[in-house]
Formats: structure tokens, C-alpha cells, sequence
């Protein structure tokens, strides 16, 4: 008995470490962006609300390097966009491997599935020098357009699909439903849970998405959440660190909203990800 | 008679009519998917491989067959940036992995109170953002920062972690390990759930504590996970890019260069694009390998 109870206990307190030990960071990030500069350098640890949090709020906003409010509304931008059309697009050929046979599907397929082992960095050059020749250096449609290729999307719609019963489309078709229709009437409603999955993936992918980012927006306006914050730092002379820290909150703040809304489709989305 | 084959041809009829419908319908749906993945997937992969094999000579292509690649073969930066990788990956994947293994098997104790409030709380680190993190861990990581000061407790003196060649290296260890044991976890919870409960059960009956359980029963059927998991991590170290670039630019003295870093400053610093383009393609054939043998464990595995 006594036994057991310190089995517990042991338990609980492995269980209390490990949770402080994940959560620590992000709460001092949201404590921080509270503190001022002296305070958070002091070495005294603080871990309650401080007082500076309307001067690093006025520090950010006058900020003439980077505007992280805008760098939130681009990134949201472009990764609702880019998310809803990869999703759509993925979930298009998805269903065409999985539901219909024709020529040279197998053949399609395979070639899909090599480009899944390949790397992103290898095509940072040369989708460069295609943005530069189509003038799109330091728009979002650089950004948005190379997104639009979900491989590991077409993936997984296709295992979805693979389980889609048959007798219902046979069944729609009889009733005269055109293939498109089918599709977007019938068979897409009813594959919300990998969908939201899909979009989800997609969405955190795009949202802490920094080198492709970094490398075709130079201007501060066009600029992505991870790309302000990196030059954040060292835009500053004298660092800033209840400004960093605040802005760096601000761009977790979405995510977590998220998070709150959709909790059972991020893990089943982590889940996805990783059952390829 | 009649009527059965009159019935058979209308069948077929039915069926030939279904399918030429049909023909056009795979092609139209695949279209749109197509057409982004040969302009900003293909054409750009095939691209990347011809200038790879070229160099720039007043602002044209050259075709120079290996040079680059024969270049990158005596280039040590990139050796030392790819060995930098390799043993951030062999000590921090098995530190990382033993401790998701544990965490996710206190995490599914039942006897564990308030379970799904802290199981939330190791899945948070995953919500954040890559340079977020990295800037909340150069300031942790600080002199006077909490890490130093809780090493402090036990005696140890301060550390300057970002500017010794050793202890930055740690210093991205510890990072990564914050960051992505949770999603570990996440994945091994949902491994556990699928194993059958008769098995504890039956284990018990013979006799067997909660260790000898774990040891014997847990691990082996989280086993391909586990696997699946250390071969997906190590292919993301093997890119790693974001915490060097803002925790310590690859230094000190190249000691957290990593190749992508490296692929990064030779492309759009230094803009040698077909030194690049080879640096990219050594890096996929290396995680192609790597890939390759991810598929095959994945069908020898048969927990999916």
C-alpha cells in the first residue's frame, strides 16, 4: 500500500517536471513580453505579469524595421489561401488515383511518390530564378504558388479514398450525377475529418515556414511572421527583448486559437502526417 | 433467352456508356494538380539537376559535367557542416526518443490524475513557431538565464552556450529536444491506445510488475513506431536550418554549420547557384537513402 502510494507519487512528480519543463518556455515568452529589458537581464526570474507591456507595445508599433501586425495579416493571408487551394487540389487527384483507373495512373503515381523523398531544399534555386523571371520577388504569390504542390496531400486523400464505398457512388451515378457533382456533392462533405486534417498540416507548415520566406521577400511589408521576427533582433541596435518576446506572443497567439478550436483535428492531423 | 440477352446487352451497353463518360473524368481531376506540380515541383527539380552540372559564365549556363560535384567532394565546410548533423542527430534522436518512450507511458498511466490536461501540455511546444522558440532559447540560454541559473543550483558554473563550439551544439540539442519530444509523445499515445488491454491483463495473471511490463510488452509493440520515429527525426536534422540561423549563425567557429545553413549562405549570399544546387542534391540522395529505408520499415512493420 505504502508502496503503491509512493509509486504515485513518483509518478505525479516525473509527470509535473516534464510538464513544467514544456510549458516554461512559452509562459516565460508571454511573462516576458511584459518585462522590460533590465528586468528580464536582472537575473532575478521573474514569473509574474510585469509592468512594461504598453512600452514594449509602443516599442513594436513605432518599429520602422519590421511591422509584425502586418507580417500576422500576410501570413494569415497566405496561409489560408495557399492551405484552401492545396487542400482542394490535393483531394482532386487524390480521388482520381483511388476511385478510377485509366492510363498511366500507376505510372503518374509513382513519379508523384519519388518527388515525396525529395527534398525542398533542392528546388529553393531554381524556383527562385523562376519567381525572378516571372516578376514575383516579394509578392506572396512566391510564397503561395510553390505551396500549391502538396505531394504528401495527394498521398493521403488517396488512402482515404481507397476506403470510400463504391455502391455509393454507382448508386449517384445511376440517379445521373455527373462525376463532378459526385465529387463535390457527395463525396467531399463526407470527408471533413481528413480534409480539416490535411488543412491543418498544411496550415502549420506554412505559418513556421522561414527559409523559402527569407529567401524572395526582402521588403519589411511583404515579409512573413517567422521572417519579422528573425530580422526583429537584429534590426535592433540595443536589444529589445520584452519587444521580441512580445512579438514573438503575438504570432503564437493564433496558433493557440487554433489549437483551442480544432484540438482533436490537430492531433489526428499530427497522426496523419506521420502514418505515411 | 431472348429477353436474358437483350437484358446482357443492355447491361453492357450501360457499362460502355459509364466508362466513356468516365475517360475524361480522372484526367480533369488530376488536371489542375498537375499543372502546379510540373511548374513549381518538376520543371523546378529537373532544373536545379542541369545546374547542378553547369556553372554561370557571363550570365549564361555552361554545362561543366561533375565540376561542382567534384568540388563539393574536397569542400570540408560542407563535410564539417554535415558532420555537425550527423552527431547532433546520433546523441539527441535516442535522448529524445527514451524520453518521449517514458513520458508517453506515464501520460497513458491511468493511475496518473488530471491525464488529459497534461497531456495538452506536452503537445504546446508543437504550436509554436520555429523562430519563436529559437528566440525564447537564446534568451534562456543567456548567461544570467534560467538554464544556467538551474544548473547553478547544483553547482555547475555559468555557461557561455552560444559561443563555445561544445556547448552550442548542446545548446541546439536542448532546443530540439523541447521542441519535438511532445509531438513524440503525441504519436506513441496514440500507439498505445491501440495496443489490447487483455494483454496487461494476462501479463499480470503470470505475474509480471508494471517494469517488467513496460520492458516486455510496451516497448516491443511501440517498437516500429519508435523506429519510424528516430528515421523521420533524422531526416529532419538532417535539414535543420532554423535554430542555428537564429540561435548562433552556425557558429562558433562553423561548430552548428549545418548543410542546409551552409546551402543557404552559398545560394543567396555568396550566389554560387550551381555549388548550391549540387550542395541539395548530395543532401537528397542522402536523405533519398534514408526515405527508401523509412518505406521499408514502414511494410515490414505491421501496426498500420
Amino acid at each position: 500500500m505504502i508502496r503503491r502510494m509512493f509509486a504515485d507519487l513518483f509518478l505525479h512528480a516525473v509527470v509535473i517536471l516534464g510538464f513544467i519543463a514544456s510549458v516554461y518556455p512559452i509562459y516565460w515568452m508571454f511573462i516576458s513580453s511584459t518585462h522590460s529589458t533590465e528586468q528580464i537581464l536582472s537575473g532575478d526570474h521573474n514569473l509574474w505579469i510585469g509592468s512594461a507591456l504598453a512600452a514594449n507595445f509602443q516599442a513594436l508599433i513605432h518599429n520602422t524595421d519590421v511591422n509584425i501586425f502586418q507580417a500576422i495579416g500576410n501570413s494569415l493571408f497566405i496561409a489560408v489561401f495557399s492551405t484552401a487551394i492545396a487542400v482542394v487540389l490535393s483531394a482532386m487527384a487524390g480521388y482520381a488515383f483511388a476511385i478510377y483507373r485509366f492510363r498511366a495512373s500507376r505510372t503518374l503515381f509513382i513519379v508523384i511518390m519519388i518527388s515525396l523523398m525529395i527534398p525542398s531544399q533542392v528546388t529553393l534555386v531554381p524556383l527562385f530564378i523562376l519567381m525572378s523571371h516571372l516578376h514575383l520577388i516579394n509578392t506572396w504569390w512566391a510564397i503561395i504558388l510553390p505551396a500549391l504542390v502538396n505531394v504528401f496531400g495527394v498521398f493521403l486523400m488517396r488512402q482515404a479514398f481507397a476506403g470510400f464505398p463504391g455502391e455509393l457512388l454507382d448508386a449517384a451515378r445511376i440517379d445521373g450525377l455527373s462525376e463532378g457533382r459526385i465529387f463535390w456533392q457527395i463525396v467531399m462533405p463526407l470527408m471533413r475529418p481528413t480534409l480539416s486534417a490535411l488543412a491543418i498540416i498544411a496550415f502549420l507548415a506554412s505559418w513556421t515556414n522561414l527559409l523559402w520566406p527569407l529567401v524572395v521577400l526582402n521588403t519589411s511589408s511583404a515579409y512573413t511572421i517567422p521572417v519579422a521576427l528573425s530580422t526583429l533582433e537584429n534590426s535592433m541596435t540595443i536589444p529589445n527583448y520584452g519587444e521580441v518576446m512580445l512579438a514573438a506572443s503575438l504570432a503564437t497567439v493564433p496558433m493557440l486559437v487554433l489549437f483551442l478550436f480544432l484540438r482533436r483535428n490537430f492531433v489526428s492531423g499530427i497522426m496523419a502526417g506521420f502514418n505515411r | 433467352m431472348a429477353i436474358d440477352t437483350s437484358h446482357s446487352t443492355r447491361l453492357r451497353m450501360e457499362k460502355e456508356f459509364k466508362q466513356k463518360r468516365w475517360l475524361a473524368a480522372p484526367y480533369l481531376f488530376l488536371l489542375p494538380f498537375l499543372i502546379v506540380f510540373t511548374i513549381f515541383l518538376v520543371g523546378p527539380i529537373l532544373y536545379a539537376a542541369w545546374v547542378s552540372l553547369s556553372s554561370w559564365q557571363g550570365g549564361a549556363l555552361v554545362f561543366r559535367g561533375l565540376f561542382q560535384y567534384q568540388k563539393l567532394f574536397s569542400d570540408t565546410e560542407f563535410w564539417h557542416a554535415l558532420l555537425n548533423v550527423v552527431v547532433i542527430l546520433v546523441i539527441q534522436v535516442p535522448v529524445m526518443l527514451i524520453l518521449a518512450a517514458i513520458f508517453a507511458s506515464l501520460l497513458n498511466s491511468r493511475r496518473l490524475k488530471f491525464r488529459a490536461f497534461f497531456q495538452l501540455g506536452f503537445f504546446v511546444p508543437i504550436l509554436i513557431d520555429m523562430v519563436a522558440y529559437s528566440l525564447i532559447f537564446s534568451f534562456l540560454l543567456e548567461k544570467h538565464g534560467i538554464i544556467n541559473h538551474i544548473l547553478g543550483i547544483f553547482g555547475v558554473a555559468p555557461i557561455d552556450w552560444l559561443l563555445h563550439p561544445v556547448a552550442a551544439k548542446v545548446a541546439i540539442m536542448i532546443a530540439l529536444t523541447w521542441h519535438w519530444t511532445g509531438y513524440n509523445v503525441v504519436i506513441l499515445l496514440g500507439g498505445m491506445q491501440s495496443i489490447p488491454h487483455e494483454v496487461y491483463e494476462a501479463s499480470r495473471v503470470d505475474g509480471a510488475g508494471s517494469i517488467r511490463q513496460w520492458w516486455s510488452i510496451t516497448i516491443p509493440m511501440l517498437l516500429p513506431i519508435l523506429v519510424f520515429e528516430s528515421v523521420l527525426s533524422t531526416i529532419g536534422t538532417l535539414q535543420l536550418f532554423v535554430e542555428p540561423f537564429i540561435l548562433t549563425s552556425g557558429g562558433p567557429d562553423n561548430a552548428t554549420m549545418t548543410p542546409v545553413l551552409y546551402l543557404y549562405q552559398v545560394a543567396f549570399q555568396q550566389f554560387h547557384f550551381g555549388y548550391a544546387s549540387a550542395v541539395a542534391f548530395v543532401l537528397a540522395i542522402l536523405i533519398g537513402i534514408l526515405s527508401l529505408l523509412q518505406f521499408r520499415v514502414a511494410r515490414g512493420g505491421d501496426a498500420w
